[in-house]
């Protein structure tokens, strides 16, 4: 059971760098990511999207074992900056469960 | 609610700050589920309608958060860029399966909608909500008295039905009588008035010509032979058929204007006296003998 966490939503969208609002979830960057990551950028997106800031949090393994090569983002059909998205999630890891501040 | 003047969006009084769409509400749902009166076809237009008050709502208030739970997104031709740019605003599209439909509660006195929106790991999704918007099909109007007067043939669906989809897309298959629009089926407002444009074309067409083309398939009455007894009128579905006195006989007259040649009359005559031009009894008689004549054996080629 996952909750929709509209507080999470409402800073992600104010932070203006995350932005895979164009992801249509083609499964490119799934298909090209050296890592084999265990959840997919696109995947990731969606929970983001949909506003699941628990599963995000359950997932920081995945999003800190991205090699940031941006493989994902030459391929990408829709140019989403998943690589900046995915630093975006890292920062704001960083300062929810790590404390650390801004930059 | 849109349409309400300025200020913010509310339901009862209530600002409205999460909205939920759920689409295919009662529409393309099996024949045999538990929904009375399903409707088994797809709107079409639904999905492009959602999505444009979607992104009304952002306009109006950009803060709102708008969840889109479909079964299929059908925003076709040029909607879909509407479909882009709601995307854009934030609004979340998360599809669920046909057999998994949304559910929807109440909590702490408002909804709470419950769906398993295809995450990667299945699980349950829990939205609350302020409002959650049903987005139903098109269904035609309850037409029994026009359909009776009018004769006119109406599909399944109960929409009316034209001659050919593509080939004649606006006439029935009574002359003079055309439809437009949604009596046809679920349209929106474009197609519904390119379609009555092209209603109004046909039926200018047939005016400006000043005269009508009869079929010239129709059938005829022998008077002598005729007794009146009624028969062919009750069977002719058009209503063809009158009752009229010659040289103090009564018999039986078709109206040109109403008869389509369907032939209905002719096997229902108990003293033969109906013959369909074109069609008449002799004729086929000289068909089926020809068809049935028996024809001098090929010599075979591979004999030899």
């Amino acid at each position: 059971m996952a909750r929709v966490n509209y507080d999470f939503i409402d800073e992600v969208r104010q932070s203006t760098i995350f932005d895979a609002s164009a992801c249509m979830q083609c499964g490119q960057c799934t298909a090209i990511c050296p890592m084999g990551l265990e959840l997919l950028p696109r995947q990731l997106f969606l929970y983001v999207g949909a506003g699941l800031e628990d599963k995000v949090l359950e997932n920081q393994e995945t999003i800190f074992s991205c090699l940031l090569c941006r493989l994902c983002e030459e391929n990408c059909p829709r140019d989403v900056n998943i690589a900046e998205d995915v630093r975006f999630l890292r920062n704001y890891i960083n300062r929810k469960v790590f404390k650390l501040a801004r930059n | 609610m849109l349409a309400d003047e300025d200020g913010p969006l509310a339901v009862n009084g209530r600002p409205v700050r999460n909205i939920a769409y759920i689409y295919c509400v009662g529409s393309r749902q099996p024949e045999d589920g538990d929904i009375d009166q399903p409707n088994l076809y797809c709107s079409r237009y639904c999905c492009s309608a959602a999505v444009h008050s979607a992104v009304e709502v952002h306009e109006r208030a950009p803060e709102i958060h708008q969840y889109h739970l479909y079964r299929d997104m059908r925003t076709y031709g040029k909607y879909e860029t509407l479909y882009e740019s709601a995307a854009r605003e934030g609004s979340v599209f998360l599809r669920f399966a046909d057999e998994e439909p949304p559910e929807v509660t109440i909590e702490d006195g408002r909804p709470l909608v419950k769906v398993k929106g295809q995450l990667p790991d299945g699980e349950e999704l829990e939205i609350p909500v302020d409002l959650v918007v049903l987005v139903t099909g098109m269904v035609p109007r309850k037409n029994e008295k026009l359909v009776e007067i009018l004769k006119l043939p109406a599909g399944t669906d109960g929409f009316f039905n034209e001659v050919h989809p593509k080939l004649r897309p606006c006439e029935t298959v009574i002359n003079g009588v055309s439809i437009a629009g949604a009596a046809q089926g679920p349209k929106n407002l474009a197609e519904s008035v390119a379609c009555a444009l092209s209603t109004v074309a046909k039926s200018a067409a047939l005016l400006m010509k000043g005269y009508v083309d009869l079929d010239p398939f129709l059938a005829t009455i022998d008077s002598d032979r005729c007794l009146w007894c009624g028969e062919c009128q009750a069977a002719c579905p058009y209503e063809a058929i009158e009752k009229v006195s010659v040289e103090g006989k009564e018999v039986a007259r078709v109206l040109p204007a109403l008869c389509k040649g369907g032939g209905v009359c002719v096997p229902v005559c108990p003293e033969d006296a109906i013959d369909l031009t074109g069609y008449t009894d002799a004729q086929v008689r000289s068909m089926i003998d020809s068809l049935a004549k028996p024809t001098q054996a090929l010599v075979g080629v591979n004999d030899g």
